[in-house]
């Protein structure tokens, strides 16, 4: 059987096929072109899907918290509405938002919320240098999505102190 | 009966950049209230309210809202877009956020409006 590749059809010889008898063809007793790479393509990859081991990078860590920081802030926004709201109403409904506040419970959940801000805000800058370009390597956008996540929870720590 | 595809990215790109644009301000204006509650000489309600009644944050904050709003509408609704993947499903949350969302801006302009 005559190798159909043996040459292109500018005459000139193809390196990628291969004699007679050479041990790189699946099937050395006939020329041919296929090679055991090539035909071990085909099958169906193995699929390794350990999902202890897996590990989301850093930058999808951040990623998938900048969602679920913006889900959480849209799902509390009545909540949060509804405490502008008295905290602006009167001095009687001043006095219903602070005895509201000062629940442990309800300050547990603004720390949270404070965090999701925080972690929204601070990604989101980085979201959006990453638009312009800045920061794309692999290096620096594994240091910046390190410093979204540092930066979010100490200004979290720093401002939730500060109004507890 | 005409066959529609009634979701597409035709009009992507108007979302895109309103998603990016109120976030600027947002940030913006996140700074900006930051400097002015720090200014306050305490957390009572006269200082509180006096605060909001300047005209100039009234303004601010109330276009803050307006750009929460746009922007939380942008954000839901590509969560939807990827997670939700019954059309009927889908576009009921999607009116169901909107109404939502334009019911804060209401309630928003009435807390700023009548102090």
């Amino acid at each position: 059987m005559p190798c159909a590749c043996r040459m292109r059809s500018n005459g000139v010889y193809n390196p990628g096929c291969f004699a007679l008898g050479d041990p790189r063809l699946i099937r050395p007793h006939i020329e041919g072109c296929k090679t055991m790479s090539e035909a071990t393509a085909r099958k169906p990859r193995p699929k390794f899907l350990a999902l202890n081991e897996i590990r989301l990078p850093l930058p999808g860590i951040v990623s998938i918290l900048h969602r679920v920081s913006g889900a959480g802030l849209f799902l509390f926004l009545p909540f949060l509405l509804f405490l502008f709201d008295r905290s602006l109403g009167s001095p009687e409904s001043f006095a219903v938002y602070k005895s509201v506040v000062s629940n442990w419970f309800i300050k547990l959940i603004l720390f949270g919320l404070l965090w999701a801000y925080l972690h929204h805000f601070c990604a989101g800058i980085r979201f959006l240098l990453l638009d312009l370009h800045k920061g794309l390597e692999l290096e620096a956008a594994r240091k910046s999505s390190r410093v979204v996540l540092v930066v979010s929870i100490a200004l979290t720590l720093i401002i939730g102190v500060m109004l507890w | 009966m005409v066959k529609r595809i009634v979701v597409g990215a035709h009009y992507g790109l108007r979302d895109w950049i309103g998603q990016r644009a109120t976030a600027v301000y947002m940030a913006l204006y996140t700074v900006i209230f930051a400097l002015y509650a720090l200014a306050l000489p305490e957390m009572s309600y006269e200082a509180w309210s006096a605060m909001f009644s300047g005209g100039f944050l009234r303004f601010l904050t109330f276009l803050f809202f307006l750009a929460l709003f746009y922007h939380a509408w942008i954000g839901v609704r590509d969560i939807f877009m990827d997670y939700i993947k019954p059309t009927g499903i889908r576009l009921g949350l999607h009116v169901i956020v909107l109404f939502l969302l334009i019911g804060y801006a209401g309630w928003a302009a009435q807390i700023l409006w009548r102090l």
